[in-house]
């Protein structure tokens, strides 16, 4: 499986939202990361083919993904951000109708739901309705209805959001599992999702992907060290507005933080390597802060 | 795939609400449709409900067969004994009431000779008590010779067209006389409150059709949906099918009930009467029979519940809201109402929907219309021409809701 993205581009009105994308996908996971309105989601929905680009396209196994149509969407799996569904549905019954819509057979949709509630750990809540659900259990069920159809390509944004650690990790694990011989496309804010689960990490502003590639070359990719170091808190406050501070924790007397510079930034300060976090805070600058 | 989606529509509250307004709805209609059958006993009491429209139907088809002269005559005589006997006296309702009793048998037929002898535009009630027993066998005559009058007078001279005029004329020709009587009193209730209870079933089915569509965009189940296989075919049609069950299921479910309700009260007597056998059509120049006319009624409420319902759904599934597409009903329906003062549009006006939720009222109404050189009436238009463009309506649904964008 291989998808292509040629030169696709995406703007609503005068604003490009997607910029002339050239990407080659196989199988594997892909984490894409970047600030809100970098382009994710919209990049995300025109490879789920609910919006169609202004410019370029998006082939699948070198055919046009929209002259598809179904054939396509038969491969897809598809966890939106805003996932919604229909409250006075039971659990079962929403997985059953999402079952539909993908085209298995009822006898097959049944064994299936089932296998997935499981997966997910639903199987107590099968018959409570949607609206009932917590919203862990929202975002279990969401990601349940995405592998129905045991998709070639899954592309799935913000899939750990308003998930508690345990889940996330339950999760991750899900994910890795099902990696082998698909299409993982995983947007989100969480980046140590990214960074654990992830083949290719992809960093995506302003609607161009600005580094692509698996973790050691990402962190490699910046041209700054991070450094370690402890300041008294007027000197911290300082530093905070001279450099791109990636953590600060409060302590006896100042401040220790972990500071991205080209330099050591105070007399003291120590290299440390870097992890995916620095390099997101280095290249979405302050707009990193929106990282969870 | 359509159960699920009927399941959507069932679930909503709102829509239950709907549903247990609707019976009510339907009670209440049934209930002031049997209580339009009501029977003045020999003492003069009126009396209304299940036994009084028996009653009613019983003294009534004492005068069935054909209205000859000889019983027009007859109708003429006992009126006038009636009369003698107990005058009709506005201070004396007790006296009068008790003379009605005495003429109820005869009533509707005493009515057609109200019509037939009064002017085309006016009803007498007392014309009856003044025409002449040799007079009383040119009432079908009368018929014919009042609209000939009507249509050369000033008010009618320029509305019609002389193809028009001529038409209208040979269709009251056509009219088979003498006219075969039997009690039509079910009929005429159910007639009569078919276009309340059919508005009602439309305007409350406008709740429930119109979020099929909206509410995966309200719910934000849209992506889910247009990302799946058949989200944008099958699901799609499964959406229309669903919304076609419903209309169907609901509309025939609603007309079965308050058909068996009305007719069971006092029978399906008079199905094969032609609708001038009462008054009330009198003028109609649709020849034909109450059976013909109540399909007539119900299958156009069908029609128009179909095309008013679907271009409810083409706008929700074009606004992606469904408080837009509920006031689509509303608009076609009451919209005529407010602009029925201007003489200038009754042309058009005869041509909109909601005659076809009220064509028990179409057929009374000279709408005529030329087409292709033929004039017909306004039903023969909007029945098949509304059926035609809810046709229309749905590859299109289906085209706009199918291509989809998400935003």
């Amino acid at each position: 499986m291989e998808l292509q993205l040629i030169n696709l581009t995406k703007s609503f009105g005068d604003c490009t939202v997607v910029d002339n994308l050239n990407l080659t996908i196989a199988n594997g996971v892909y984490g894409l990361l970047g600030v809100n309105g970098a382009g994710k989601t919209t990049l995300m929905k025109m490879i789920c083919t609910l919006l169609t680009p202004t410019g370029g396209k998006i082939l699948c196994g070198g055919q046009d993904i929209f002259q598809m149509g179904g054939k396509y969407r038969s491969l897809l799996g598809y966890l939106p951000q805003e996932f919604g569904f229909y409250p006075e549905f039971t659990v079962k019954d929403y997985l059953l109708y999402i079952a539909g819509l993908k085209g298995i057979r009822p006898a097959a949709a049944k064994k299936k739901v089932n296998e997935l509630l499981g997966q997910v750990g639903l199987s107590k809540a099968a018959n409570k309705k949607m609206k009932k659900l917590s919203g862990g259990m929202k975002r279990r069920a969401g990601i349940a209805q995405a592998l129905l159809n045991n998709p070639e390509i899954l592309i799935l944004d913000e899939p750990t959001s308003g998930l508690d650690p345990a889940e996330r990790i339950r999760f991750r694990n899900l994910i890795s599992e099902l990696s082998e011989e698909r299409i993982v496309i995983l947007s989100t804010h969480i980046v140590s999702d990214v960074e654990y689960i992830s083949n290719d990490i992809w960093l995506m502003k302003d609607g161009r992907i600005v580094q692509q590639g698996n973790l050691d070359s990402i962190l490699a990719s910046m041209p700054e060290k991070v450094w370690s170091c402890f300041a008294p808190h007027e000197k911290a406050a300082k530093l905070m507005k001279q450099y791109k501070v990636s953590n600060m924790r409060a302590e006896n007397g100042g401040a220790k933080l972990r500071i991205i510079s080209a330099g050591p930034p105070v007399e003291n300060a120590k290299p440390v390597p870097p992890v995916l976090e620095d390099v997101f805070l280095f290249y979405f600058g302050e707009k990193g802060g929106d990282m969870e | 795939m359509i159960r699920f989606e009927i399941k959507k529509i069932f679930t909503k509250r709102a829509n239950k609400i709907g549903l247990g307004v609707l019976l009510a709805a339907l009670a209440v209609t049934c209930y002031f449709a049997i209580s339009s059958m009501s029977y003045v006993d020999e003492e003069g009491n009126t009396h209304t409900g299940i036994t009084a429209a028996r009653n009613l139907r019983d003294k009534k088809q004492e005068w069935t067969g054909l209205l000859t002269e000889d019983v027009l005559q007859a109708v003429i005589r006992q009126n006038r004994l009636i009369n003698e006997a107990c005058p009709d006296n506005p201070s004396d309702i007790k006296t009068s009431n008790i003379g009605y009793s005495k003429k109820q048998g005869f009533s509707d037929i005493r009515d057609l000779i109200n019509s037939g002898f009064s002017d085309f535009r006016e009803y007498n009630y007392y014309r009856a008590d003044s025409v002449s027993e040799e007079e009383a066998g040119r009432l079908y005559e009368n018929r014919v010779l009042n609209l000939e009058k009507w249509l050369s007078s000033e008010e009618a001279r320029d509305r019609f067209s002389e193809k028009e005029k001529s038409f209208l004329i040979s269709q009251y020709q056509k009219l088979e006389t003498p006219i075969y009587y039997e009690y039509t009193g079910s009929w005429n209730a159910a007639l009569e409150y078919a276009p309340t209870i059919i508005m009602l079933t439309v305007l409350i089915m406008s709740f429930f059709v119109s979020g099929i569509f909206a509410n995966e965009f309200q719910w934000k189940a849209d992506s889910v949906f247009f990302s799946s296989r058949y989200g944008r075919d099958k699901g799609t049609l499964s959406k229309i099918a669903a919304g076609l069950t419903v209309i169907t299921g609901i509309y025939w479910l609603v007309m079965l009930i308050y058909s068996v309700v009305i007719f069971s009260v006092s029978g399906v007597g008079g199905a094969n009467c032609v609708i001038q056998a009462n008054w009330t059509f009198w003028k109609s120049f649709y020849n034909i029979t109450y059976l013909q006319a109540y399909l007539l009624t119900v299958i156009g409420g069908y029609v128009g519940a179909l095309f008013i319902l679907s271009a409810s759904m083409l706008v929700s599934a074009k606004t992606h809201t469904s408080v837009l597409a509920v006031a689509i009903p509303f608009v076609l329906l009451f919209i005529p109402s407010f602009l029925g003062g201007f003489s200038a549009l009754s042309d058009a006006l005869g041509l909109l929907p909601d005659q076809l939720l009220q064509i028990n009222v179409a057929i009374r109404t000279f709408n005529l219309y030329e087409i292709g050189g033929r004039t017909v009436g306004a039903v023969s238009l909007i029945l098949p021409g509304y059926f035609i463009l809810f046709c229309v309506i749905l590859p299109v649904l289906y085209r706009i809701y199918g291509k989809t964008e998400l935003k």
